[in-house]
């Protein structure tokens, strides 16, 4: 199934026609966001476009109403009629689609005890659409490596720039490596976009070398790794939590390397969060990778412990 | 002599058909028994492994060989094809579909109440619906086991006391 089917398929009848008539290149979207009474808006290359029943972008007033039956029906779609087997991932306001694609979940939340017991009804839908970009690490994963050592690595980017995108092409790289610099690699995928495991199996490349705890919590799964599949290098994706930051210090004292990415769009920014901000002082991360987005643009920049820069180019879209 | 193997033949149509319609009873509840088996697999999919209708039909349709596995398997590609519909009008119209050709009862109609709660809520309340539809399912068909030996017998006496009556009338 190609990526465009992946995601049509998941959108409400009436929704896939409107995106069958677009005018741009699939290969361009990278959101597709829903909301109730509101204009159908897609988003390529970080433009925000409303667009017509005729598929043309087009002013807010001219472009197509969302309805809520038509939410109702891609939630149909996107959880197979099946809430119940989705509750988890409703309670946290996402879910993850055959493909690795991210469905953002808002609307009314109905508590319980003071937690999230679910979204009733959901009435906002943000889908993000995971791209595999082979090779964009290619000139980024030279610099991660200090005296035939990998560093322990942050990937560091605002929501939207390619985080999980470079963290699984250097999770790749590594794996597939040269017989000197191929590593173990252990993957936590808490919300199954790395590797977009189905029943169990990935459907994106990895690896040769990569095993996979598929929807696993970030800090339990880092640990049962540590412990049943010896890896060398451990990656997890969205860290930011006072467990996950206990479960990688962990893991960096226990020999294994470890590859992460976090939201924060410089390391000052990183600074503010109380444990980063003491790792970044203490230099427990041998290297930062930033994103940054110039224009229509992706550059990476690395940049060592002391916050240096190391390297800063475009990405590699071969 | 004729006339007497005309006789026996009469008597011989009738009790089969009576022997037919005992026939068609014990495989009603055969059915239903298949019935059973598939909804407890489709509970235990989504209990355990917390299958999404979807895959948790095809898993039933494919692991387990009757008619209504068959249905449900059938269900299944439909909701993977998301051609538009709610669940309840795709299992509708399959039932429909199946039903025609098979041997189920008043009993049938619980599985239109099944196809409007299946996909609905939580988990829990997903896991009582299956859960209360087999009891309920169960009592029927313990009914209808219970009722199959009289009125198996009743079939059978009558298809061959009829017999002896029409050659009765006829002489």
């Amino acid at each position: 199934m190609s990526r465009e089917e992946e995601v049509t398929r998941i959108l409400a009848v009436g929704l896939r026609r409107v995106l069958g008539r677009l005018s741009v290149d699939f290969d361009r979207l990278e959101e597709i966001r829903l909301r109730v009474g509101q204009p159908f808006m897609v988003v390529c290359g970080g433009k925000k476009n409303f667009v017509s029943e005729e598929g043309e972008f087009c002013p807010a007033g001219e472009a197509h109403q969302v309805t809520l039956a038509e939410i109702a029906e891609t939630m149909d779609y996107i959880s197979s009629y099946s809430r119940y087997a989705f509750e988890e991932k409703i309670r946290q306001g996402f879910l993850t689609i055959q493909g690795g694609h991210r469905v953002g979940l808002c609307g009314r939340t109905v508590m319980e005890e003071g937690r999230v017991r679910t979204i009733s009804p959901i009435t906002f839908l943000n889908i993000r659409i995971a791209r595999e970009i082979p090779g964009c690490s290619g000139r980024v994963v030279p610099f991660l490596w200090e005296r035939g050592q990998l560093c322990d690595t942050l990937i560091l980017s605002p929501p939207g720039l390619g985080k999980t995108t470079l963290l699984r092409d250097i999770i790749r790289a590594l794996s597939d490596g040269t017989k000197e610099q191929a590593c173990m690699v252990g993957v936590v995928d808490e919300r199954s976009e790395l590797a977009a495991c189905c029943q169990g199996v990935p459907q994106n490349d990895l690896g040769s070398r990569t095993d996979v705890l598929d929807g696993c919590p970030k800090a339990e799964g880092m640990m049962m790794l540590v412990r049943t599949m010896a890896p060398q290098v451990i990656a997890v994706d969205e860290v930011g939590s006072e467990e996950d930051c206990r479960a990688m210090e962990y893991v960096m004292n226990c020999g294994c390397r470890l590859l992460a990415t976090a939201h924060a769009s410089s390391l000052e920014e990183l600074g503010l969060r109380p444990v980063f901000g003491r790792w970044l002082s203490e230099r427990r991360f041998g290297r930062y990778v930033l994103i940054e987005r110039e224009r229509e643009d992706i550059f990476y920049r690395v940049c060592g412990k002391d916050g240096l820069t190391l390297w800063r180019g475009r990405r590699n879209e071969r | 002599m004729m006339r007497a193997v005309g006789m026996a033949m009469i008597v011989v149509a009738c009790g089969g058909l009576g022997f037919r319609q005992a026939l068609l009873y014990s495989r009603r509840i055969k059915e239903g028994e298949q019935v059973a088996r598939s909804v407890q697999l489709l509970l235990s999919e989504i209990r355990f492994r917390r299958l999404p209708l979807e895959e948790a039909l095809k898993r039933v349709g494919t692991v387990e060989k009757s008619s209504f596995s068959s249905f449900l398997g059938r269900v299944a590609v439909r909701l993977s094809g998301c051609d538009g519909g709610s669940f309840y009008a795709i299992w509708s119209e399959e039932l429909d579909e199946y039903l025609r050709q098979s041997l189920l009862g008043d009993e049938a109609e619980l599985l239109w109440y099944l196809g409007q709660e299946l996909g609905q809520f939580d988990l829990e309340t997903q896991l009582g619906t299956l859960v209360r539809f087999l009891e309920q399912w169960r009592m029927r068909i313990e009914e209808l086991k219970a009722q199959e030996e009289k009125k198996g017998r009743l079939y059978r006496y009558l298809g061959v006391f009829a017999g002896f009556f029409l050659v009765i009338l006829l002489m």
